[in-house]
């Protein structure tokens, strides 16, 4: 019986399947990895050998993040479905954007579905070329670009040498916008926080220093302040600032404290 | 005139591109608008510029769709904005390879956007300081920055350094136009290869070998690997007879003079013009009377000229001698070292470069049509080869310059190889994942260095650690890479697909996960973990832990007041396993008391031959034995279900690795 589908399609599926029970095997079980199975199956379905590097790709990304998952197949489904120059590419595009848009926040996500859709019905309309420039306009100036998607804020590592304290602390910004800074389980330390803060076109608070139940805000600039840490305390310094268009919100932070 | 409109559109088209990436990197608010956010946007304008009637091809809208993808979900992970920034630079390298068709210019317009990339990104550091200095001292041109030289480690003196003075003072006059200008004479070198290599080759594959590693990774940076490159590549070109067999002896010559490291390749050379002598009765007496010479040159300099002559570290019979202590004290290493300079996801060539794993199949290919040629690339490429995982043992990464420099000379013949495989669909998975390193160095530039602690820096950047490294694996490890592409090798031998591919995917989904990772290594603790803790020693330079007789691997260190490490999710009845060393000191692990003192180790044997005669070592923490210590958990030990490790009294303790066993 002839089915019309060739060798190269079902290795696409076998491969695929072959790739998804490996994340599973060796991260674990995770829902967001179901967007990736149904992919691959109708990428093979669709002839798609031409899209396989971009979902074995995904498959990398699915090993190193489940979290990032759904939105690395939402990036292939938009671009398959608005440069595919097969119907059946195009289609698929779409099917990996329906897949995955559920697991996804829906106000980031609609605006590249709305593309998707879009690069399915304009066929070899010219029309589709601005299609995702067009919508990234949209995005930045109307519904905002997708923040990170972990609550969970970032912990800078100390080292203590001689009696001081230094901690190494990552630049803050819209990708990053909390940072902790445990105290040492022992010993009372004198600390001078210093904060450089730039990137923005108002004077509105950008940083929020929190210690204990204290909390100081600052505007774009330099500041140092003193503060005194104790075992148990927890220093957190976090972005008041979300995203804007044309601002590169940073905010540079150094702590150097002494052994009381 | 409509097909003239479609020749000319490109170049808007990409300077469009170009003006594109800077308003998207604005409106996204992406990190570095200063610096990447302008030179990215630069490189495609001058793109655009050097475009002309070429066609890139159907890569082009994908990969300016993916960017602007890319900036638009920048702030899902602090790392996004590289691998964002990263798709129009892998564009850049792609339009280089692209463009190259179109005859010399060609070659050279696509490779200027990226060289220049790389120029831009990569401070002067290392060795390029040191070139710099001895360039200024020999040739009087005075700078700003290098007129003073500076001892380093290797050094013999503080005037002599272990550099030959050829190779400065070749880059010497680029000093007259300042501090900025050491690169002039490299950056033309470079060109000078790759005109070399589309000469040998083709135009695009000649493109396509400078812009991916190993040719990328010290591209246009003031460093001896491209000159070597020319050297060699001028010698192969060379046309067959008598009088240029001696040019060929010049150039041999020559590459020893650059640089001790290339005797190897220069030995292949010789090797191969005297395997294509005519037989003659007295034919074997040349190779005895060469190494003769050698010899009595080598006894002259060091016994009656002092070692004047090849005073230089890389040059002198003590250097020597190391070839025989790998060769004899250490083989099986020096066999795993081999390995781990194909496989070491830190600076391996196939990790760095996965299109060479296309090239090999090519390479039969290349021996059936052209044996002469195929002869003078490969042997002297091995030859090299050899000699660099035997002679520099367990450094053969050069570290800490840019990884990759190193394979430089044995690039020539896998181009040749990428060029027998070069129209097939399969290679171009892999060279697109090539062109994805590159791409990713010149948009995160500390990604081009590497410090030999075990970790790489593009898998951190791509936010995971592997335990599979020269640095930390047994060299036992290494078979699983090895037998998977022997077994992907026979099952595949008939079939169309790739086992190139499939090793390739499956090695990388092994690093990711972390192949060979038992325990907790203490460098890689997160800062949930260890607070306040030290990394000994507290520089990354893996000079300093070169000869470190027990483990090369940074320690942490625990001897001070709010020093710990606080271990998560802990039961009673689970054990700690604490590899430690440390001479006295004590550190609690919760309620527990721990005194920490592990012997001295003694020189290794072989050491004696290159004039270490004491057995004994200084009291030194890396010269104490790393031991392993087994603590059973108690419920008294735990607070809120984690365990504190921390310094109690005594000299301070020095953690390599810890392991939980449930």
């Amino acid at each position: 019986m002839k089915t019309g589908y060739s060798g190269d399609d079902m290795r696409v599926i076998l491969y695929g399947i072959g790739a998804c029970l490996a994340v599973c095997c060796l991260k674990g079980f995770s829902i967001s990895y179901l967007p990736l199975l149904a992919v691959f199956i109708t990428l093979g379905f669709s002839s798609g050998t031409i899209l396989l590097p971009m979902v074995l790709g995904c498959s990398v990304i699915a090993v190193l993040s489940s979290e990032l998952l759904p939105w690395a197949v939402l990036v292939s489904g938009v671009l398959s479905s608005v440069t595919g120059r097969d119907m059946k590419i195009r289609l698929t595009g779409l099917a990996a954007v329906a897949s995955s848009i559920w697991l996804l926040p829906l106000a980031s996500s609609i605006p590249l579905t709305a593309v998707s859709a879009a690069g399915v019905i304009f066929v070899d309309n010219r029309l589709k070329y601005v299609l995702i420039p067009g919508a990234f306009l949209v995005g930045a100036f109307l519904t905002g670009l997708p923040g990170p998607p972990g609550i969970e804020p970032v912990i800078a590592g100390s080292v203590i040498v001689n009696g001081t304290i230094t901690y190494s602390i990552p630049e803050l910004n819209t990708s990053r916008p909390a940072i902790i800074l445990p105290a040492p389980f022992e010993g009372y330390w004198t600390a001078w926080l210093s904060l450089e803060t730039g990137g923005i076109r108002d004077s509105l608070p950008v940083t929020a220093v929190c210690l204990g139940e204290d909390t100081l805000s600052f505007q774009a600039g330099t500041e140092v302040i003193e503060l005194t840490i104790s075992p148990g305390d927890t220093l957190s310094i976090t972005l008041l600032k979300e995203f804007s268009p044309l601002n590169h919100t940073v905010v540079y932070a150094s702590l150097y404290g002494e052994l009381l | 005139m409509k097909r003239l409109n479609r020749e000319w559109m490109y170049s808007p088209a990409i300077l469009l591109f170009g003006i594109w990436i800077f308003v998207v990197w604005r409106l996204a608010g992406m990190p570095s608008p200063g610096f990447v956010g302008r030179i990215i946007p630069a490189a495609w304008v001058l793109a655009g510029i050097l475009n002309g009637r070429a066609v890139p091809g159907k890569w082009f809208l994908p990969m300016a769709f993916s960017f602007t993808l890319g900036a638009w979900l920048w702030m899902l992970h602090p790392n996004a904005w590289m691998i964002a920034a990263a798709l129009p630079v892998a564009g850049l390298v792609a339009w280089g390879i692209s463009i190259a068709r179109n005859g010399r210019s060609g070659v050279i317009r696509g490779i200027l956007p990226v060289l220049l990339l790389s120029l831009i990104t990569t401070e002067i550091t290392g060795d390029e300081v040191r070139f710099a200095e001895i360039a200024s001292s020999s040739s009087g041109i005075s700078t700003e920055r290098f007129d003073e030289i500076q001892l380093r480690t290797g050094d013999l003196s503080g005037e002599i350094g272990h550099h030959t003075t050829v190779f400065p003072l070749l880059i010497s006059p680029g000093l007259l136009a300042g501090d900025n200008g050491l690169r002039i004479v490299p950056v033309l070198i470079a060109l000078f290869g790759v005109l070399l290599l589309a000469r040998l080759t083709d135009p695009r594959i000649a493109v396509a070998a400078a812009l991916l590693y190993p040719g990328f990774s010290i591209l246009g940076l003031a460093m001896t690997g491209w000159l070597a490159l020319c050297l060699f590549t001028l010698g192969v070109l060379l046309p067959e007879g008598r009088k240029w067999s001696v040019l060929r002896f010049l150039l041999a010559a020559a590459l020893v003079l650059i640089k001790m490291r290339y005797a190897g390749l220069a030995a292949g050379i010789v090797i191969v013009e005297y395997m294509n002598l005519p037989s003659g009765k007295k034919k074997w007496l040349i190779p005895i009377l060469g190494i003769t010479v050698c010899i009595l040159l080598l006894i002259i300099d060091r016994y009656i000229l002092g070692g004047t002559v090849f005073i230089q570290r890389y040059g002198n019979i003590q250097s020597l001698r190391l070839i025989l202590v790998n060769a004899i004290y250490a083989p099986l290493t020096g066999l795993s070292n081999a390995g781990w300079s194909l496989f070491d996801p830190e600076a391996g060539l196939i990790m760095r470069a996965p299109w060479v794993l296309s090239a090999i199949p090519g390479l039969f290919l290349f021996r059936r049509k052209s044996p002469l040629l195929f002869r003078r690339l490969f042997i002297p490429s091995m030859v090299y080869w050899i000699v660099l995982v035997v002679w520099s043992g367990q450094v053969w990464h050069g570290l800490p310059a840019p990884t990759g420099r190193m394979f430089l000379p044995v690039l020539p013949l896998f181009a040749c190889g990428l060029s027998f495989a070069w129209g097939e669909r399969r290679t171009r998975l892999l060279v697109i994942l090539s062109i994805g390193v590159t791409a990713l160095v010149v948009a995160c530039p500390l990604t081009r260095y590497n410090y030999a602690d075990g970790s790489d820096s593009i898998l951190t950047l791509l936010g995971t650690v592997s335990g599979f490294s020269i640095i930390r694996s047994h060299p036992v490890l290494l078979f699983i890479p090895v037998l998977l592409l022997l077994l992907l090798l026979f099952l595949f031998r008939r079939t169309a697909d790739n086992p190139g591919i499939l090793s390739f995917a499956i090695l990388s989904a092994l690093l990711l996960l972390g192949l060979g990772r038992s325990g907790l290594e203490a460098e890689d603790l997160p800062a949930s973990i260890a607070q306040g803790t030290q990394l000994y020693p507290e520089l990354p330079d893996p000079v300093m832990r070169y000869y470190w007789p027990v483990s090369i691997e940074r320690m942490l260190v625990l001897g001070e007041v709010g020093q710990s490490i606080l271990l998560p999710d802990m039961k009673a009845g689970d054990t700690l396993s604490l590899e430690l060393s440390g001479s006295g000191g004590i550190i609690a692990v919760g309620a527990q008391h721990l005194t920490v003192e592990t012997p001295l180790s003694e020189r290794h044997p072989s050491f004696r031959f290159v004039r270490r005669s004491d057995s004994a070592l200084d009291d030194r923490p890396e010269n104490r034995v790393i031991e392993t210590f087994a603590v059973p958990l108690r419920v008294a030990d735990l607070e809120d279900g984690s365990i504190r490790i921390s310094h109690d009294s005594g000299p301070p303790v020095y953690i390599d690795e810890i392991r939980v066993l449930r």
